[in-house]
């Protein structure tokens, strides 16, 4: 028994998602399926911002940390092995010091884009509840509309 | 106000916004039905171009990679030149819809999704290069981070696993952002197709619904995707460059080198998607979403990286010539007047000359005139790697040890065999997947 | 009040600086660099002020609009600048040691005239692009391209002739590049005390309003920043990687057991104060928005360029702090009297508090 408000247009859209909100509809049960992204619908049905920095955030932090401590620890853990010595002297290539910073500075860049991505797109996954495993062709489709779906009151 | 709004909508007698969306999405998904033959002929023919240079590497596989023409002391030949001439390519895809959306470029809107398939299919094409040139393929995992019987690592400060890392990443974040970005318009595909397809496209969509949360959580998705999609854009053609820079050779050993190639990339990249663009636009017949303004933006761009590139020649030019750096004077000579000087000039000719014709607003609106300068930019840009590649390791320090190049049939194979991978693959991407970005020309045109 | 104490202690910091190349710290033999260090800051903001604006006007951006005309109002100073070059290298320029031992390019004559006309040119054009862009007149968008073609040619030869030329035979091809991108970002940095000044000038609502345009020059900031940084490393891992003595001696000379600890200090500081600090602090959106974050954080970034000049020119010139104060306070002022006087120096144009609210909400 769900409310449904059909428009061919955003200006009408936005302005009776207002409406609801006003009259004291419960902003969480106001679903809408738009064709594009409206601008004013977050702060219209006073949704929360997203979250998704936060993925983004850890994903970048993890990937830059990874990026220097591998590369520094495969440079010394030939060292462990071998040496006599407790103090790790560290594979050499090419005259360059063993933890040569300013090259394992691009690996470290390298990985923070990658896995800041990567989780960033995971983060989205889980918080936008894609892919809906059970229902990827959906039964009803409103194509270029904008529509308001008001659920029921009983519904949680 | 929304009653003035609506007298001024029916004073220009438009078609309801509804039905324009409807019919972007008819319009831009035309591509999808059912192709004619000659779509399946020149898929045909593309992948056997394809294929054909797969059996020419065979053959040098088989004899030996003495019958590249890749010799001492030109030991990095062709193969590395397609290389860095298609992961250029792929960067141009990653600024127009990366860096353009940071920058609000609104024209972008009409070239991203084309650009975005252009880089993940010429980063397929490059990595196939490095694989190939090693001689022994089998071996390319070697290049891997792995820990060998020693417990011995890769070198993580060599250039070329630098490549390893900048071009894996670049190719993983390219495929998430272009699969996100088709996320909306696969639903719309979802929606106008039936059966097994209808599944398939919902499968690849996600199930995405539209509904507000799922947008919200999109566009700052797209947002933070494009914001590391910009620092790789400038990082993973520079590390290309340092596979150069990184070495003492004259001609190679140079800082510009990061932002000359970056730059070159971009240039190279946006000759290729006009390329691809308007033959697209006529035989789809998408002239009223992508108009002579928005080619006359994209000009702009063009003309811009040319300048840089140009500025580039000139200072390495200048630089060779004001320090006593016997040897680079000594390569710059050669490379404008010795055994490969037409190269030289042709490319200067193709990147520096060819474009400033794009200062007359008629040319840069003439779509004939695009095109053919869209070729010679491809041409102008190759010859420049092939130019920086090949001159510096024929000409170097001692003359003795000189050599020149000779590109055999081999060679020329391994080159075209990628043009018809990345225009097969294009031409399939055209047929499956939808070819523009429907959702923003939606949001676009209201 | 408060940009007063702001630009207090930016010049304290300035001051610190300036101490540390001058004086008996200073490793180098010959004196008189003050001029050339004063004008090596100065050219940068004042060229990088005008630049952003010619960037703005031919891309018809709407992120410069409030402080255009603070923007534009530069234009004096570039013929303020012209004009001291040419006197600092008619009296000084014997303190490159190139003038011993004059060759085609690095030929004090030629050199002097190169320099003067370009900055002249870079002037030229400046002065009639910033007279054009605020009354949004016809040719605009081809004075701004002309203005950056000269801009980019002048920077690049203060890159090449004033600087580098101190450590001839050495050389890096993209010095040209870094020191035009460097003014660029140090011309969006300059912005952000603009922004902070309007603050107590303008009507809130209206301030309020220009949020987004004042989050996107604090975001131009931050990727120039990193830009900058990125520039600086491509540098930086060409020479650390092959590790040839003719490419080394520019770090070697400034770091012990050749040069001075402090000047090693110095060159990370430089790292620190242009890309750590703008990097950590205008990463936030919030952090942007708000005018005292930008404009603390301009304070940092052109510090650093403070510093970084004197990296470049201590090795080979002996600096003396007075003498560097006197140059920087009467440029400083001249900058001042220019933004001060805005109004007078250029025409009126149209509108541009006004701007719509709907348009910064993006």
């Amino acid at each position: 028994m769900s409310k449904e408000y059909a428009f061919a247009d955003e200006p009408e859209f936005l302005h009776k998602a207002k409406e609801l909100v006003a009259a004291g509809v419960n902003p969480e049960r106001i679903t809408t399926y738009t064709p594009i992204p409206v601008h004013g619908l977050e702060e219209a049905l006073r949704r929360k911002s997203s979250f998704l920095k936060f993925f983004t955030l850890f994903g970048g932090l993890t990937g830059c940390i990874t990026g220097f401590s591998f590369t520094i620890y495969t440079v010394y853990r030939w060292a462990f092995e071998t040496s006599e010595t407790s103090w790790p002297w560290g594979l050499i290539t090419g005259g360059k010091p063993p933890a040569s910073i300013p090259a394992y500075t691009i690996i470290a860049f390298e990985l923070t884009i990658l896995f800041g991505a990567i989780c960033t797109l995971l983060g989205f996954l889980l918080l936008a509840r894609m892919p809906k495993v059970f229902s990827l062709v959906p039964e009803k489709e409103y194509g270029n509309q904008f529509v308001i779906v008001v659920a029921d009151e009983e519904r949680s | 106000m929304s009653h003035t709004a609506t007298q001024t909508q029916e004073a220009h007698a438009g078609p309801p916004a509804s039905a324009v969306r409807d019919q972007i999405d008819q319009d831009v998904l035309v591509a999808m039905k059912k192709p004619g033959k000659l779509f399946w002929v020149l898929v045909a023919g593309c992948f056997s171009v394809f294929l054909f240079g797969q059996a020419l590497y065979g053959n040098v596989l088989a004899k030996g990679y003495g019958m590249l023409g890749v010799q001492h002391p030109v030991s990095w030949g062709i193969p590395i030149v397609d290389f860095v001439f298609w992961v250029g390519i792929a960067h141009s895809g990653t600024l127009i819809s990366a860096i353009l959306l940071l920058f609000r470029a609104k024209f972008r809107n009409r070239f991203n999704r084309q650009a975005e398939a252009m880089t993940v299919i010429s980063v397929l094409c490059a990595g196939m290069y490095p694989v190939l040139h090693t001689g022994r393929p089998w071996m390319i995992f070697f290049t891997m981070p792995y820990p060998t019987e020693r417990q011995l690592w890769i070198n993580f400060r060599s250039p070329l696993t630098w490549d390893v890392f900048a071009v894996s990443t670049y190719l993983t974040v390219s495929v998430i952002f272009f699969f996100v970005g088709m996320i909306p318009d696969l639903a719309i595909a979802r929606r106008y197709s039936t059966g097994i397809r209808r599944w398939i496209y919902g499968l690849l969509s996600l199930g995405w619904r539209g509904t507000d949360a799922q947008w919200k959580h999109y566009e700052k998705l797209c947002l933070f995707l494009a914001a590391f999609a910009t620092p790789l854009v400038l990082s993973v053609h520079s590390v290309v460059s340092w596979d150069f820079a990184m070495s003492m050779l004259p001609g190679w050993h140079t800082t510009i080198f990061a932002p000359y190639f970056v730059a070159g990339a971009i240039f190279s990249g946006c000759g290729m998607v006009m390329t691809l663009v308007i033959p697209m636009r006529k035989i789809f017949r998408l002239e009223k979403y992508i108009t002579l303004d928005h080619f006359d933006k994209l000009c702009k761009l063009i003309m811009l990286t040319s300048m840089i590139v140009g500025y580039a020649y000139l200072i390495e030019i200048a630089m060779s010539r004001y320090g006593t750096n016997l040897f680079e004077r000594a390569l710059f000579d050669h490379r404008m007047g010795g055994y490969y000087k037409i190269a030289f000039w042709l490319m200067v000719f193709c990147n520096c000359i060819a474009p400033l014709s794009l200062w007359v607003k008629r040319l840069r609106r003439s779509i004939p005139w695009l095109f053919v300068l869209s070729i010679l930019i491809n041409v102008g840009m190759w010859l420049e790697r092939y130019v920086i590649v090949v001159t510096s390791l024929a000409n170097d320090f001692d003359p003795y040890n000189w050599g020149y190049y000779h590109p055999t049939l081999y060679d020329v194979g391994l080159t075209t065999m990628n043009f018809g991978f990345f225009f097969g693959m294009f031409l399939l991407f055209c047929r499956f997947l939808p070819m523009m970005s429907i959702m923003e020309v939606k949001e676009d045109i209201k | 009040m408060r940009i007063p104490a702001l630009v207090v202690s930016f010049l304290l910091a300035a001051g610190g600086v300036a101490l540390a190349g001058g004086g008996e710290h200073s490793p180098a033999e010959k004196s008189g660099g003050e001029l050339l260090y004063v004008l090596l800051f100065f050219v940068a903001i004042c060229q990088g002020l005008i630049a952003v604006g010619a960037v703005a006007t031919f891309a018809k951006a709407r992120w410069i609009l409030p402080v255009r005309k603070h923007v534009f109002s530069m234009y004096p100073m570039l013929w303020l600048l012209a004009g001291a070059f040419l006197v600092w290298g008619l009296v000084s320029a014997d303190a490159y040691r190139w003038t011993q031992n004059q060759s085609r390019w690095l030929n004090q004559d030629y050199w002097l005239v190169r320099n003067f006309g370009l900055m002249c040119l870079t002037a030229f054009f400046g002065t009639l692009l910033a007279r054009e862009a605020v009354k949004e007149g016809p040719h605009a968008v081809k004075l701004a391209v002309a203005y950056l073609f000269s801009y980019v040619a002048t920077q690049s030869l203060v890159a090449f002739d004033w600087v580098m030329s101190f450590e001839y035979p050495w050389y890096s091809t993209l010095f040209g590049g870094f020191f035009f991108m460097e003014a660029l970002l140090s011309g969006f940095a300059t912005t952000a005390f603009f922004w902070y000044s309007l603050q107590s000038k303008m009507d809130p609502v209206r301030f309020e309003a220009t949020k987004g345009q004042r989050r996107d020059m604090a975001a131009m900031h931050f990727g120039f920043s990193i830009f900058w940084a990125y520039l600086m490393f491509s540098q930086l891992i060409v020479i650390w990687y092959s590790n040839l003595p003719e490419d080394t001696e520019f770090f070697l000379r400034r770091m012990p057991p050749h040069g001075p600890q402090w000047l090693e200090t110095a060159m990370y500081s430089v790292l620190g104060l242009m890309f750590v600090v703008p990097f950590c602090a205008l990463l936030s959106r919030k952090l942007k928005e708000t005018p005292i974050v930008p404009a603390t954080v301009a304070c940092v970034t052109l510090t650093g360029i403070l510093l970084e000049r004197i990296v470049y020119l201590a090795p080979h010139l002996r600096l003396n702090p007075a003498l560097i104060s006197v140059y920087f306070v009467g440029f400083l002022l001249s900058f001042v009297a220019c933004v001060t006087y805005r109004n007078g120096l250029l025409p009126a144009g149209p509108d541009v508090d006004a701007a719509p609210a709907h348009q910064a909400a993006h």
